[in-house]
């Protein structure tokens, strides 16, 4: 036994598990998924073959679909540069460790540990017309007539369903913190050395060799953006109308309508958009590409 | 090498199905459709039930702070101190907007509770019935002429399928009126009771109360927008053709209809003219709240509300002596018996189900009923009740029986009662800004309720 063929059996076996696990737990319901997406399936009897009637139902039914993925589109163009934008932000002024870094790194972090929903009911009573603070505080500043319905008129569910997550940026502060304290110093001191100064430095320096970090960043926000259901379901719930509707509503109506199929062409539509974030996001930041 | 990496591959992936078989392992075959699960229900082996405590734990909606359990639960008890060392029921407290999808849940994972009370009418007639996952009532049923003759006939009916009973048909119904301000009405000179008005003229009294500088109607378009949705639905049952479609025992799917598009166009005004700046986006504890703290004049509920008039913690204190009850105006009252109630899933162990069949009998029994009636109101046509249950009764209840004992002209369901799921929730209430604040006209609210309830029409 070689030495190559050693290092690829340890590899092997310290990968088998998550392999294992990935089968099990994703692999298997994937499939089940999209094989279901074709199917009419109430969730109890067997499902029958439907060929693309679900897709077509999904897709063509009403405007719901496209606007869909028009709110899609904005939340992923905002989560893409304000939301990763603010957490990359972050991440480099915690990077000079300026006084009290540490404390503002787990602030930040505290609205990761609290569950999602329990955020939605917390911006349910923050966009309150009668009690929330937003409101109030217009009010209080001179405009007596404010009265905005938040969740419950356009343009402002959208605006306020985008504000319960798009401060919360810490997943990507930390990815990109941890990136830049593993730039090497020699790296840093070079360029000090040239004359580089503190902006040169963070522009020229430090922004390209994060890339692959705010890659990261964006990928799992705009994956975030696809999947988010709380935020919505329990907030504007869609509305008014079907104005802040997205494809996890469309799923959750398939099965709140015993329409399992319909809900699964709804899920492997979420799954190959989220391919095609991650290998567009891939391609973009050129993140197969060596940096050092 | 490559050929000993491959092998490797080949064990592992071997080593990989095998583990995933065995995972999926134990998924027999239930012939009942309904696995009985010891840690779901907590029973005890059947077999052996006429010796052993048979404890069946269930899901249910009617603890914690909601409304029901304030009767429920008192109930259990009384049912487990009777059955002492025989049968004990345990209530597994989930809220009520969770309950239909933990029932659908529980029924995917074979796993059913002893005993659920109702449950999404989709769900139970395109599953539980068709597939026939129930236990049939009827021979159990025909064994207990005393529980029979109490059952309202045309609920009798509505759980018959076939030659079996699906669940246990009701023996009290409770209309659903509506609960005024009297000290409101007084200052802004109404005098003419609701159940004895036109909607012409209750508007005009919402009108009057208007001036009188108090908000009239409680209305909300949060959840099912359950007490907009009750007015909404009196007042069509007074438009031609109304009664008739709010009468029909299966789900409609077009609301364009001129019962249809007057009632959204009344309830437009009503959201507009009639009511508080937070209906918009209330949910029913934000409802409730203002007609309990009088900020409201007239709110649509059900006489399960009448124990939050007396109870300071949610209510202005002495508020239950200033409440009147009534049906709707027109003399209609909104009630349906065309509804499922308790049933029992099939293939349970004799143990659970005998003790899930005592608790059936047990809230059937004339007193149980009758204290339900006092709790929570309700008419019971074929009971005999007591000498002393009149004066028992909540004055407020007692004023709401005796507005449909002198005033009712027709009974029909709720509107919600006819739309199916997606529209009764979340839909219907998901459109109503749109309609309030004018970005649609009731017609394009008919149309777009339509096309939302016809897209998963069987």
């Amino acid at each position: 036994m070689n030495k190559k063929w050693t290092t690829r059996a340890w590899i092997f076996a310290f990968l088998a598990p998550t392999i294992l696990v990935f089968l099990l737990f994703n692999l298997v319901p994937i499939i089940t998924v999209f094989v279901t997406g074709f199917t009419d399936w109430n969730g109890f009897s067997a499902p029958v073959w439907a060929g693309l009637d679900n897709y077509i139902n999904l897709v063509s039914y009403d405007d719901t679909f496209l606007i869909s993925l028009r709110n899609l589109g904005l939340w992923s163009l905002i989560a893409g540069t304000v939301h990763v934008g603010f957490g990359v932000l972050v991440a480099f002024i915690l990077y000079k460790r300026p006084f009290g870094w540490r404390l503002v790194r787990g602030v930040f972090m505290i609205p990761n540990v609290i569950s999602v929903a329990a955020w939605a009911i917390m911006y349910k009573f923050i966009f309150n017309d009668d009690i929330g603070v937003i409101n109030n505080f217009m009010r209080d500043i001179g405009f007596s007539n404010w009265h905005v319905k938040w969740f419950y008129e356009s343009p402002a569910a959208f605006i306020a369903v985008t504000l319960t997550w798009l401060f919360y940026s810490v997943i990507v502060t930390l990815i990109v913190l941890n990136e830049l304290m593993a730039i090497p110093k020699e790296v840093h001191e070079a360029a000090l050395l040239d004359g580089a100064n503190e902006w040169q430095v963070t522009r020229f320096i430090n922004l390209p060799l994060v890339r692959n970090a705010i890659g990261t960043g964006v990928i799992l926000s705009i994956t975030a953006r696809i999947a988010m259901f709380e935020e919505v379901a329990l907030t504007s719930r869609g509305g008014p109308g079907n104005d802040t509707y997205n494809i996890p509503l469309m799923l959750y109506n398939g099965i709140v309508n015993s329409e399992y199929g319909y809900a699964n062409a709804a899920g492997t539509v979420m799954i190959l958009l989220g391919v095609i974030v991650m290998l567009g996001v891939n391609r973009l930041f050129r993140m197969n590409e060596k940096i050092y | 090498m490559k050929r000993s990496f491959r092998t490797l591959m080949l064990l592992s992936l071997a080593l990989m199905l095998v583990l995933t078989a065995c995972s999926s392992g134990g998924n027999g075959k239930n012939e009942g459709g309904n696995k009985p699960d010891k840690e779901n229900t907590g029973a005890s082996d059947g077999k052996g039930a006429s010796k052993d405590k048979v404890t069946i734990k269930i899901p249910h909606y009617k603890s914690g702070s909601n409304v029901g359990a304030k009767f429920f639960l008192p109930q259990v008890e009384r049912f487990n101190k009777k059955y002492e060392g025989q049968y004990e029921l345990i209530i597994e407290e989930i809220p009520q907007d969770d309950y239909n999808a933990k029932i659908k849940l529980l029924a995917q994972q074979k796993k059913l509770p002893a005993l659920i009370e109702g449950g999404e009418k989709t769900f139970l007639e395109d599953v539980v019935i068709k597939d026939e996952l129930f236990y049939d009532l009827k021979p159990w049923l025909d064994s207990k002429p005393e529980v029979k003759k109490l059952m309202i006939e045309d609920n009798v009916a509505y759980n018959t399928k076939g030659d079996k009973i699906f669940s246990m048909p009701l023996i009290t119904m409770r209309p659903i009126g509506l609960y005024y301000n009297k000290e409101v009405f007084e200052k802004a000179g109404v005098t003419k009771p609701i159940s004895q008005m036109t909607f012409a003229e209750f508007n005009e009294a919402l009108e009057q109360i208007k001036s009188s500088g108090v908000a009239p109607l409680t209305l909300m378009t949060s959840e099912n927008a359950w007490t907009s949705m009750l007015l909404a639905t009196a007042f069509m049952a007074n438009e031609p053709g109304g009664a008739d479609v709010l009468k029909s025992t299966e789900y409609t799917y077009d609301y364009t209809a001129p019962a249809w598009i007057n009632t959204f166009t009344q309830l437009q005004k009503w959201f507009q003219n009639y009511t508080t700046d937070n209906a918009i986006g209330a949910a029913y504890a934000d409802a409730a709240n203002n007609f309990l703290n009088e900020r409201t004049a007239i709110i649509a509920n059900g006489p399960w509300m009448v124990g939050d008039f007396s109870d300071t913690t949610k209510s202005a204190e002495g508020l239950e002596k200033k409440i009147g009850a009534s049906i709707y105006p027109g003399g209609i009252a909104i009630a349906t018996l065309n509804e499922y109630s308790w049933w029992i899933p099939k293939g349970l162990s004799e143990g659970e189900t005998q003790a899930a069949l005592a608790f059936l009998e047990f809230m059937a029994q004339p007193e149980e009923q009758e204290a339900y009636m006092v709790a929570e109101g309700g008419t019971a046509p074929n009971l005999q009740t007591s000498a002393e249950f009149e004066s028992k009764l909540n004055p407020i209840l007692a004023e709401l029986n005796s507005s449909t004992k002198n005033d009712l002209k027709n009974t029909v369901q709720a509107m919600s009662s006819i739309f199916p799921n997606q529209i009764a929730d979340p839909e219907f209430g998901k459109f109503l800004p749109t309609l309030i604040n004018g970005d649609m006209t009731p017609e394009q609210f008919a149309q777009e309720l339509t096309r939302k309830a016809k897209q998963f029409q069987k």
